[in-house]
């Protein structure tokens, strides 16, 4: 398959090269690593299943990396196979005009390897209305008032790390002697302190927040958009995820130092934003896929959303019920709770209402600023 | 281990009664000759640590096994210094002229170093299987403590200076991704994921572990268990569930699965209530696509 007329090893690096676009930790070790192997065993190498499960083998470093390797693989591979077809035509052809003629079957196979957004935009445009450049979505953040919010923010997180107030706790690790502990437990016995009991600093505080981006909250949108992003630039220990059909992670997309960017990012990767609302679904798919990351006894939970829900009930309960044992708090932030007459009454809400701890309104500074007093 | 070839890890295990795909045997293979770490990830109970009893089993070595928990530290995972008998060895010492160097080079000395799983497996004259069973459990810190054993094969003990590698031990890691593990640790070792087996596989794991179970009886409990795990359950039954529920059904004489019988001994399979009661609920629509004959209640 591989041994047309190009070599092995630069096929071989240069789809090491290619499935680095497509966010694989490839070094240069694991590029040796393929090579050595293959040179193992000749059997590696005869058979074309072999070859491929040796370089999944060497490569793959994680369940992500294995569900999408043998698509990129085969994608790769076929499309080598089309370009040294066209290479091989190229020098058979007798004049130079020919060749030049065939080189941008060469460029453009260079270019798909190395992932060039033009090219790919060139079959995308066809059936997506979505490009590399716009911000569909028009989304904005105004400087000033991000700033106004960091601040606030900021007096947030110190509110909730002021609640852990003891520095030190007990600790299986024989690192810190808690010399106080110590000599309460040896002071019946000889005066030597025989029995040592150890302690470690408390461990730090995590946040999750799960936004809704729905229709029923796009007037508030913006405000919620300020506060992922100086939640994001105000503590290391976050993750920010959206929900309105789909759940979205969008830790990795924002950053302060490029709102635009991170503003056109979402945009683009939100299809369902101002749209319909299914919070079961997507709590559902948090538990499922995130939660063992990202939740633990450590974690303060955030939910921005009115509770309007189209979808499943049952699956809010019982993902509500998970995520409230997983994790040390689940405080719910609700726009509507603005209003003097409201009342739970939605279903979301009401399904939801057993499992939190707090429940507070959310819809502009002011609310924020109520928000670290009563924290 | 002296493989010439990938064929030949698969004939090994078979004879430990391990059946293995593919990918296993590669990476196994692989993990072997590059003298890299095997990191195994995939749900509970699909036989991850079982490769590392047979990779021990196959070499004839000794397992060394590390069991990972959160607050997992180097002086349990290492080595630590036995601080009892340090202080007794001082008061016995006290009468002695012994000067206080002599005092410390006896109480760091080999005699009161409490070799822990890691330094014991590099320090150890004879080969051996180290397994490192479920890091995801163990805090990150620890994984860092790793990396550095892993890369360089060598121990430093500040009293003692570093402890080197006197053979290389085969390593194999396995995690059940309740976090992800570092990327830095990722990169050091052979990846595979062992996922639930399909029918045919599970069927001839049964087979394998229990040649005398009713060929029928077999067929139903993998099928059974095929149908359970696709319902979403929040411990889905994994390998060993199958097995500790056959061997409970023979040791019981059913050659064929009832249910009334499946009713009283699903405890053994499902090990979470919500789980039990939401699988009791659709009993018998799972049962009929098993293809078990239900009594009509009289």
């Amino acid at each position: 398959m591989i041994q047309r007329r190009t070599d092995l090893t630069a096929n071989i690096i240069s789809f090491c090269q290619y499935l680095r676009t497509k966010d694989f930790y490839i070094g240069l070790q694991t590029e040796k690593e393929c090579l050595t192997s293959l040179s193992l065993d000749p059997g590696l190498i005869k058979s074309a299943e072999r070859f491929k499960r040796t370089l999944e083998v060497c490569i793959c470093k994680s369940k992500r990396d294995l569900e999408l390797f043998s698509g990129l693989f085969d994608r790769y591979w076929k499309e080598l196979e089309r370009a040294v077809d066209s290479k091989t035509a190229d020098e058979e052809s007798p004049t130079e005009q020919m060749k030049n003629k065939q080189a941008p079957a060469i460029n453009q196979l260079r270019s798909w390897l190395l992932n060039d957004n033009n090219t790919e935009e060139i079959g995308t445009a066809s059936y997506s209305s979505y490009s590399a450049n716009d911000n569909q979505l028009g989304l904005s953040i105004d400087e000033k008032e991000l700033k106004e919010m960091l601040r606030f923010v900021n007096s947030l997180l110190t509110q909730i790390s002021k609640k852990r107030t003891r520095r030190y706790t007990d600790s299986k690790r024989k690192e810190l002697i808690n010399l106080r502990r110590s000599i309460r437990k040896n002071i019946l016995g000889s005066d030597e302190l025989l029995q040592l009991v150890y302690k470690e600093k408390k461990k730090k505080l995590k946040i999750v927040l799960l936004c809704d981006v729905s229709k029923s909250v796009e007037l508030y949108s913006m405000f919620f958009l300020k506060f992922m992003f100086s939640l994001k630039h105000l503590s290391k220990d976050v993750e920010i995820f959206s929900f309105a059909t789909t759940l979205h992670r969008l830790t990795e997309d924002i950053n302060v130092r490029e709102v635009n960017k991170s503003l056109r990012t979402i945009s683009r990767k939100i299809k369902s934003w101002s749209g319909g609302t299914k919070i079961g679904e997507s709590l559902d798919e948090f538990v499922r896929v995130y939660s063992h990351k990202c939740v633990n006894k450590n974690t303060v939970l955030f939910i921005v959303s009115d509770g309007w829900d189209t979808g499943d009930i049952d699956l809010i309960d019982k993902n509500m019920e998970a995520l409230s044992q997983k994790s040390m708090k689940i405080i719910w932030l609700n726009p509507l709770l603005a209003h003097a007459d409201w009342k739970p009454e939605v279903s979301g809400m009401k399904a939801a209402m057993p499992y939190i701890d707090l429940l507070l309104p959310f819809h502009n500074i002011d609310s924020l600023k109520s928000m670290v007093k009563s924290m | 281990m002296n493989w010439k070839n990938v064929d030949q890890v698969r004939e090994d295990l078979v004879k430990q009664d391990y059946l293995s795909t593919d990918s296993i045997d590669l990476a196994i293979y692989l993990s072997s000759k590059l003298n890299k770490p095997l990191l195994i990830e995939g749900p509970p109970g699909v036989g991850k640590t079982e490769i590392a009893k047979c990779l021990a089993n196959i070499a004839d070595v000794d397992l060394i096994r590390l069991q990972c928990y959160e607050g997992l530290g180097a002086e349990h995972a290492i080595y630590e210094w036995n601080y009892q008998s340090q202080l007794l060895a001082l008061r016995l010492m006290e009468s002695q002229d012994n000067s206080i160097e002599e005092k410390e080079s006896h109480i760091f000395s080999d005699k009161y170093l409490l070799k822990r799983p890691l330094l014991q497996s590099i320090s150890s004259s004879k080969s051996s299987v180290l397994l490192i069973d479920e890091l995801d459990r163990a805090d990150e810190e620890f994984e860092s403590y790793l990396l550095e054993i892993l890369s360089d094969w060598q121990i430093s003990v500040p009293e003692l200076g570093t402890i080197k590698a006197k053979t290389i031990p085969t390593v194999i890691i396995t995690s059940n991704r309740t976090r992800d593990l570092s990327e830095a640790l990722r990169r050091r070792c052979i990846y595979i994921w062992i996922d639930y087996p399909e029918f045919e596989k599970e069927l001839a794991i049964l087979q394998t572990k229990m040649p005398n179970i009713n060929k029928e009886l077999a067929e139903q409990i993998c099928l059974f268990m095929k149908e359970l795990r696709q319902l979403q359950l929040k411990k889905s039954p994994s390998i060993s569930e199958t097995l500790d529920w056959a061997f409970a059904l023979s040791e019981l004489h059913f050659d064929h699965l009832e249910k009334q019988i499946v009713e009283d001994t699903l405890g053994i399979v499902l090990k979470d209530w919500q789980d039990l009661r939401e699988s009791q609920d659709s009993l018998s629509e799972l049962l009929d696509r098993v293809g078990v004959v239900q009594k009509l209640p009289s």
